[in-house]
């Protein structure tokens, strides 16, 4: 039996792992040599073959690389000529201004269109925009804007009394560039408050009726619209109209239009008109047929 | 993606050369997908006398099977056997020194270590080292971890052989530009196939009787105790043949297959057969008790040279599963008589009934399969190394493998 002290000086017995299993082609068979002189030419084969596809795509690289550097270069010789802007309030001159596309030497390929596009956007006057380049020097601009159907008079600690438009979503924001006309001849809106949000103010809640009403009114009766100074939101649905003839006149939205209600108002309109009667305190067009209208006489 | 690896048992015997290819798939189950023979030339008594003969021979074979597969093989299992195998029992042990007197795990690497220390001479090497059950205190344990005792041993049955001859199977092998992963001892390789588990714990003997040497192991309690070979086999009964009834090793040769019994089925001295059964000139008559006489004989010679290696492992009672015969000298008629009249145990011919079917359950390639299942369960660590992936970064791999 062995013992512990026997066994450590013992040395380790040979295995059969420990023979070299390296064959020398001289000790091999016609068909062995054969074979392994196939494997070794396939491997080298593949080897080859592999360095020659590493050499065509290292090529097809820089054939790549120098497209991309050709290409670089001509964009250099591709400077902006023109910049073409579709807009309706927002003029070109303040387009190209606000978004720097009027410096010289511009660049077509290098232009960020997206980041003109954000830039564009983060203007709350603005619906939609599209941006894109127009070879060989055109950047062509189109900006959708907002419609302003009311205005808003609000006060600004340092501007004092601002002009606020808001449009037939209720997005309320600071016209730039519009018709003075057109942004005076629209209704002020009142009878809610107005919420300043982090960036921008907060929508404002019933101006598809605001805009159904104004639409109609514009159409079927502009001597009407024309005398309508403000649109209280106050007690919707019902709108109140303050004008030049009527303090008050009162609007139910109906299932289809207002129009009936609008033709009502004319014909009370007419018919105050040919009497010759002083303006009108109140006109409730909410009661169907029964149209109650209150003269100024009777108002306090 | 599956990954596969493609092993082969290949078994270089004095008669034929068998290859047997193994699909194994994600280390888990074995598909036999190709078998390549050819006759053998240049091994004598399971030596390689002729390098190149033999090479052709077994090169010859490996092709054949590599081209009924259609694969390349990954690795190779081969079987050895032939007149240097030899054995000896090896024993060490140590005292337990921890103070709760509980076996450590070092102890036990340390007795096995010491165990398989032992020095061999410088042209032998290690085949096998066959591990028995653990004595603590006398007592057999198979795990002795954590229990309680004073003196652990560990026992080896140490299988060994000429490291030149072993060299030249490999080289036979390396040849062919492929890698030995694991040599197994023919006999062990056969065991593992046509012995049950029941049978390996009841106690068995597995006979491969081949036709230059006869290959044996010894299982009980599920272990293989000992295992060896004798350079004995069915060409030593044909040469019997040859000599005593004065023919040529041929004659010889067929006259065995034809009329071999390895019990005397034929007592009438007067009743014979005809040499060459061809009735042309040189054809003589010859008695078939004198035939069967002479091959019962030597059967019981070669069985009686394996009784006496195994010394008190041959008992029948540790024998009580019987003895199992298998390998091409199996075919030899009654030889179950012969080897239960030696063995005083019951006797069977080994079948790889339980893991092949068809051609393959004949014994005669016991080894080659048996072969594929030590492959089967001894390479999974390998299989990551050298596995071969079914998608196609193996495919890719395997181009420049």
């Amino acid at each position: 039996m062995a013992t512990k002290k026997a066994a450590k000086g013992a040395r380790r017995s040979k295995s059969w792992k420990d023979i070299d299993q390296d064959v020398k082609a001289k000790s091999m068979s016609s068909t062995a040599f054969k074979r392994r002189l196939l494997a070794r030419c396939r491997r080298v084969g593949y080897c080859v073959a592999a360095l020659v596809a590493a050499f065509f795509a290292g090529k097809l690289l820089l054939m790549t690389e120098d497209v991309s550097a050709a290409l670089t270069k001509a964009g250099r010789a591709l400077p902006i000529k023109v910049v073409e802007v579709e807009s309706d309030a927002l003029s070109r001159d303040w387009i190209m201004s606000y978004l720097g596309v009027d410096r010289e030497g511009l660049n077509l390929l290098e232009v960020n269109l997206k980041a003109l596009k954000v830039q564009l956007l983060e203007l709350p006057q603005v619906a939609s925009v599209d941006v894109a380049r127009r070879l060989p020097d055109t950047l062509f601009i189109s900006v959708v804007e907002r419609d302003p159907i009311a205005k808003i008079l609000v006060e600004d600690v340092e501007r004092g009394r601002v002009t606020l438009l808001v449009d037939r979503e209720g997005v309320v924001y600071e016209g730039t560039g519009y018709d003075a006309k057109r942004i005076k001849s629209l209704p002020f809106l009142d009878g809610f408050s107005l919420k300043r949000l982090e960036r921008g103010f907060e929508r404002v809640e019933g101006m598809d009726l605001v805009d159904r009403l104004l639409s109609e009114a514009r159409e079927i009766a502009p001597h009407i619209f024309q005398t309508w100074k403000v649109v209280s939101l106050g007690e919707l649905p019902k709108l109140i109209v303050k004008s030049n003839f009527a303090r008050e006149i009162v609007f139910e939205p109906r299932a289809v239009d207002y129009r009936k209600q609008l033709s009502e108002l004319d014909y009370i309109i007419d018919y105050h008109k040919s009497r010759s009667y002083r303006s009108i305190a109140k006109v409730d067009l909410t009661m169907n047929s029964q149209v109650p209208v209150v003269p100024t006489s009777l108002v306090r | 993606m599956y990954k596969t690896k493609v092993i082969a048992g290949i078994e270089i015997g004095t008669s034929k050369v068998s290859v047997l290819l193994g699909e194994i798939v994600e280390g888990g189950s074995l598909n036999i997908i190709g078998l390549g023979q050819s006759s053998s030339k240049g091994v004598l008594k399971g030596d390689i006398v002729d390098f190149h003969d033999a090479s052709d021979c077994a090169h010859a074979a490996i092709l054949s099977a590599e081209k009924q597969a259609g694969v390349k093989i990954d690795g190779v299992y081969l079987a050895i056997s032939g007149s240097d195998i030899e054995g000896f029992s090896s024993e060490a042990s140590v005292n337990v020194t921890a103070r709760d007197r509980r076996v450590s795990q070092e102890e036990i690497d340390q007795v096995s270590g010491l165990a398989k220390g032992r020095e061999l001479p410088e042209e032998r090497a290690v085949i096998h080292h066959l591990k028995r059950p653990y004595r603590l205190d006398m007592r057999a344990v198979d795990q002795p971890l954590n229990l309680e005792g004073e003196r652990l041993e560990a026992s080896y049955w140490t299988v060994h052989g000429n490291a030149r001859k072993i060299g030249d199977a490999i080289h036979i092998i390396n040849g062919f530009n492929l890698h030995v992963d694991d040599v197994v001892l023919s006999a062990l390789a056969a065991g593992s196939v046509v012995a049950s588990e029941e049978e390996k714990r009841g106690g068995c003997l597995v006979i491969d009787v081949g036709r230059g040497s006869t290959d044996y192991a010894v299982y009980n309690g599920g272990r293989c105790l000992i295992a060896g070979c004798v350079p004995l086999g069915g060409d030593h009964i044909s040469n019997d043949l040859s000599i005593g009834l004065r023919m040529r090793l041929n004659q010889a040769e067929s006259l065995k297959h034809r009329y071999g019994s390895a019990v005397v089925e034929h007592r009438n001295k007067s009743e014979k057969v005809w040499l060459n059964n061809d009735f042309e000139i040189g054809d003589r008559p010859i008695p078939l008790w004198s035939i069967e006489k002479i091959v019962e004989l030597r059967m019981t010679e070669i069985f009686e040279v394996v009784l006496k290696k195994l010394g008190a492992l041959g008992r029948p009672d540790k024998l009580s599963s019987g003895v199992i015969v298998c390998g091409g000298g199996a075919n030899l008629r009654r030889i179950e008589d012969c080897a239960e009249s030696v063995f005083n145990v019951p006797a069977r011919l080994g079948d790889n009934g339980a893991m092949a079917s068809g051609e393959l359950r004949e014994s005669q390639y016991s080894v080659v399969l048996g072969l594929l299942k030590y492959g089967l369960q001894y390479q999974s660590a390998s299989d990551e190394r050298v596995g071969r992936s079914s998608g196609f970064m193996g495919k890719l791999k395997g181009l420049f493998h």
